[in-house]
């Protein structure tokens, strides 16, 4: 008898919550006091400019030294800023997020002499990336959101050898965290043609 | 910390190339330049006169072991016109090659301008980096019965150094001694394949660089003293 009166009561309570939880839910959402946000973040690899300018793309196979071979400059190391980003997004529901981030990556590589070792140029390329995003929040507390994000756009910019680069840009980021209120940090892992790895940064909300 | 680490190695792409102003460098375009200005042109006149020496012999001097290398490589067109396997065409208008009248022309890209007795002066300048200028005299043969050869060689090179200036570099080939001598050679390309394996001979070959009119490098090779080993040196 005490049994299945116990077994009772938890099947109430349980029709009780499923019944109450939508409003919970929607009384969540009445209370969202932001509206929009902005980030700031550096992340990387730069996999573009990674694949562009380290990748062989000629399988030439073996021939004579010439005398170019012996006397052009030398390169340098190539360096990059990886992607440098700033985003603003419309904090639309709470669970969903629309984003548009824009990002840039400078790449740099200096030559030198090969029989002074003097510095004698600099190549320089730079990248522009605007890309909406869409943002799904599945951890929603007042300090701690997290949350995974998909986004198509493009890139525009000038490479190393001077020619124009303009060309799609898929990004998907399958994790990401967001700790603070009004102000918080964040880190997110990426996939995709803005930077494979982690970004992490600083943002606000008003 | 996964990210953090993540984050800082995007800063170097790559590391750059390694200086080609090495010896290795040095000795391989010394080498290929010797080939291209000193093997290729006398082995050239030795087709040459060894399609003579093969037109000139009777048919039974023809059927000689001698003659074993000729039989399988040089191939009648028409009666005045040849094909050599490896080589190229060559019209001999019935004259002899050695004849001082004669005014043989070849189908290969090389011009061969007779400049005196059994001395010519061949060009090539279809290929930049492989042209030559050099003067061959045949010598005799020696007492193997193998084509002896004279080659005095001078030929210029230049190429840009840098992206950022048209500054160049100048390499200059000669044949300092005057002259060196090889045996039986040929201007095939199993040379390039094989360093090694080049004609018997003596002498020097050398090889200057200079850029803005100032000397930067120097290179060397030279026949030991059994005439089948070249041995190179450098400044670097």
């Amino acid at each position: 008898m005490e049994g299945t009166n116990t077994d009772k009561t938890m099947k109430k309570t349980f029709i009780l919550l499923l019944t109450l939880m939508p409003i919970l839910v929607h009384a969540q959402e009445d209370a969202k006091p932001w509206k929009y946000q902005m980030r700031f973040g550096w992340g990387g690899y730069p996999v573009t400019e990674s694949v562009g300018y380290t990748w062989s793309w000629c399988d030439c196979g073996p021939r004579d030294v010439n005398l170019q071979d012996i006397y052009w400059d030398n390169e340098g190391p190539l360096y990059t800023t990886g992607a440098i980003s700033a985003e603003f997004a419309w904090l639309y529901k709470d669970w969903f997020t629309f984003a548009l981030t824009t990002a840039a990556n400078i790449t740099w590589q200096n030559s030198f002499d090969a029989v002074t070792g003097l510095r004698s140029g600099t190549q320089t390329g730079g990248m522009l990336y605007i890309v909406p995003e869409c943002r799904f929040n599945w951890v929603r507390r007042d300090l701690v959101k997290m949350y995974s994000s998909v986004g198509i756009g493009g890139l525009i910019g000038k490479d190393m050898d001077n020619d124009m680069a303009i060309l799609p840009v898929f990004q998907v980021n399958p994790v990401g965290i967001e700790i603070g209120r009004k102000v918080f940090g964040f880190c997110e892992i990426g996939i995709g043609m803005m930077y494979t790895g982690a970004m992490a940064g600083v943002g606000f909300r008003f | 910390m996964i990210a953090t680490g993540l984050i800082a190695c995007s800063c170097t792409l790559s590391n750059g190339n390694s200086s080609g102003h090495t010896a290795h460098n040095l000795e391989e375009y010394t080498r290929t330049m010797f080939i291209n200005n000193v093997v290729f042109p006398a082995g050239a006149v030795n087709m040459l006169v060894m399609l003579d020496q093969y037109i000139s012999a009777t048919e039974e001097e023809r059927q000689s072991d001698a003659f074993q290398w000729h039989r399988e490589n040089i191939f009648h067109e028409d009666d005045v016109t040849y094909m050599v396997r490896g080589f190229g065409t060559v019209h001999t208008y019935g004259t002899s090659f050695l004849d001082p009248q004669s005014d043989w022309t070849l189908d290969t890209g090389i011009e061969v301008t007779r400049i005196g007795d059994n001395c010519w002066k061949l060009k090539q300048n279809y290929i930049y980096d492989y042209n030559y200028n050099s003067t061959v005299t045949f010598v005799g043969q020696n007492e193997d019965g193998k084509n002896v050869f004279t080659v005095e060689a001078y030929n210029t090179h230049e190429a840009r150094t840098s992206a950022y200036s048209d500054a160049t570099v100048k390499a200059t080939i000669t044949t300092p001694e005057g002259s060196m001598t090889l045996t039986d050679p040929r201007p095939l390309h199993n040379y390039h394949n094989n360093r090694t394996d080049i004609p018997e001979g003596y002498g020097v070959f050398r090889l200057d660089t200079e850029r803005h009119g100032k000397p930067l490098d120097w290179a060397e090779l030279r026949y030991d003293q059994s005439g089948k080993t070249l041995i190179f040196r450098s400044n670097l």
